[in-house]
């Protein structure tokens, strides 16, 4: 379970993030939305342990981030925004590489069968001569390599076509299920989340995302 | 470790061409381009001064020859003119036929028959010296030969009895003459006698500008990387990326250094180049560590290896024997304290450069490591 006890982030006096209470339990898939600025991207940065609450704390599994920095984030795999890949290694190449530094020892196969299993079988082709679409499911498949208990989306499938987000949303749907994973998403897209996520954390208070989410 | 070093060596795989290229280039560019320079250094006129302080027939003879040789710029100066112009490097080296010159020659006398004054910046100074030599053995030789022939046809009360060839034969054992020429004074660094100045370090001065620059562009590729997104990865990895970036260093270092070992048994073995493992050690942790602390402050890849290319081109200037006059000249000397090549060239370890290389590598670990905990301490 994720549990966020009364987070509190300031920059200078203005508050971004005002006393976040929530949990999530596993293999519940939670939206995260919000006006520009809310804060969401801050409050995904804290649950990925990239930054630190003003105030209030962050457990995962009843450990609190604070003291198990190096523990939680053994669990936690994190899908940036941008496209963090060697533009200029392989699709194998690049889950090579990431395998040798991760926790875990995996072989070639179930690295193959990780990126098989979301669509993306191009697995000796450059990263470069990849689609957006393939490039955005590489980059989450190489945050799937070491087992994350916890995983953090930021964006995943802005800017890719409709097929390849059917693709990556239906497996991060049965990743939640199978494994039991928490994915926290954050997505502009109101449908997707509607579509993807069990539950939605509207961060600022704006009434515009309360509403549309009654509709 | 291994894992860590595979995964460094698949990101190299990309670039093996270049990487090889810059591997290789100071010891195969040395070979090929010393010889290349050596041959069109006649090409060039290398200003020496010439000092006459005597007016006699041989002394005057030996300053017209040297001045009609195409590859020289020979001028007679006063002597404290001369060394100021070698002080200025507007001269190359000075040649100073003291008083007495041509009686000694008369008397037989072959050693220390002229004084060379030069620098250490004295880059053409042994090929100077070498047609120097070959003058003074050639003048003294026609002049023995000449005393001896009249020595025997006056004993022999036969005047007649030897042709020409027979005396120009007898010249020849006197051009075999040796340590004709003697040096008194060198400028900067140390007195060093002419056998020792024969071995200039012309190949190790080429091969530690070639190297430098080809050491900074093997470290170019951490701009590339550094500035990618997927840094941020290495967050949820057994290693930082900073320890991560250590080890690169020391396995290009490594990597180097093998190189290097070979380029020291190939310029030893084959060109008879000496410098001590020591120097050569020092000067290699210096320039690495000093590329990649340069390269982790830049940004844009182009901006580095056009700095690297410039500070290359400052090196060259500073360490080389090309002759600026002026403020230029006023410029290149107030620099020289700065020079980081100084000790390699005199073989002699870096000590002092290689400390600030440790030094700067030591707080860029502990700013990446401030960066890091500052991180941690999320939440």
């Amino acid at each position: 379970m994720l549990e966020i006890r009364e987070v509190t982030k300031k920059y200078g006096r203005k508050h971004v993030l005002d006393r976040i209470n929530y949990q999530i339990s596993r293999g519940e898939v939670i939206g995260l939305i919000g006006e520009n600025g809310a804060g969401k991207s801050t409050l995904l940065q804290i649950l990925a342990t990239l930054m630190s609450p003003t105030s209030g704390q962050v457990l995962l599994h009843q450990q609190p981030y604070r003291k198990h920095v190096k523990q939680i984030r053994k669990k936690i795999g994190y899908v940036p925004q941008d496209i963090a890949l060697w533009e200029d290694l392989s699709v194998k190449d690049n889950m090579v590489f990431f395998e040798k530094l991760s926790w875990v020892n995996k072989t070639e196969q179930q690295l193959k069968r990780i990126c098989t299993d979301m669509q993306l079988n191009q697995w000796e082709e450059k990263v470069k001569n990849l689609s957006g679409g393939m490039k955005r499911k590489l980059n989450l498949a190489i945050s799937l390599i070491h087992e994350p208990e916890l995983l953090l989306l930021d964006e995943p499938t802005v800017g890719i076509d409709l097929k390849s987000r059917v693709e990556i949303n239906g497996y991060l749907k049965g990743l939640a299920k199978q494994k039991g994973t928490i994915i926290v998403y954050t997505s502009h897209d109101m449908n997707e989340i509607k579509e993807l996520c069990d539950r939605t954390l509207i961060i600022g208070d704006d009434p515009f995302y309360h509403d549309i989410l009654d509709r | 470790m291994m894992q860590l070093c595979i995964a460094r060596l698949m990101l190299w795989k990309q670039h093996v061409l270049s990487y090889l290229f810059w591997l290789w280039l100071p010891l195969i560019g040395t070979l090929l381009f010393v010889p290349f320079i050596q041959d069109v250094s006649d090409e060039f006129l290398v200003p020496i001064g010439i000092v006459l302080e005597e007016e006699t027939e041989l002394a005057q003879q030996l300053y017209q020859t040297i001045a009609q040789v195409d590859t020289v710029n020979a001028e007679q100066f006063e002597e404290r003119e001369a060394i100021r112009r070698l002080n200025r490097n507007q001269l190359d080296s000075v040649y100073l036929i003291p008083e007495g010159y041509q009686e000694r020659i008369e008397h037989g006398e072959q050693r220390h028959l002229v004084e060379a004054y030069y620098t250490e910046h004295s880059l053409a100074y042994p090929y100077v010296k070498e047609l120097v030599t070959s003058t003074i053995l050639a003048d003294t030789g026609k002049v023995k030969a000449e005393s001896a022939v009249v020595g025997l046809a006056e004993a022999h009360q036969q005047p007649d009895k030897w042709n020409s060839d027979e005396i120009l034969a007898t010249a020849e054992q006197f051009y075999q003459a040796s340590s004709i020429l003697s040096t008194d004074l060198t400028i900067s660094g140390e007195d060093q006698s002419l056998a020792e100045h024969d071995e200039l370090k012309l190949y190790w001065q080429v091969w530690v500008l070639l190297s430098t620059l080809s050491t900074l562009f093997l470290f170019d590729w951490i701009i590339t990387e550094k500035s990618q997104h997927v840094r941020i990865r290495f967050q949820y990895m057994k290693v930082s990326y900073r320890c991560f970036l250590l080890i690169s260093l020391m396995m290009l270092l490594i990597m180097l250094l093998l190189v290097d070992g070979l380029t020291l048994v190939v310029l030893n073995v084959y060109r008879g180049e000496q410098l001590s493992i020591l120097t050569l050690f020092s000067y290699r942790v210096m320039i690495a560590v000093f590329s990649f602390l340069l390269a982790m402050i830049w940004k844009n890849r182009y901006l580095y290896q056009a700095t690297a290319i410039s500070f290359v081109l400052w090196l060259t200037l500073i360490n080389s024997s090309f002759k600026i006059e002026g403020e230029g000249h006023q410029l290149i000397q107030s620099m020289l304290p700065l020079n980081p090549l100084r000790a390699f060239l005199n073989d002699q370890a870096s000590w002092r450069g290689l400390m600030l290389a440790v030094v700067g590598l030591v707080l860029w670990y502990a700013k990446e490591g401030g960066f890091y905990a500052r991180n941690k301490r999320s939440n």
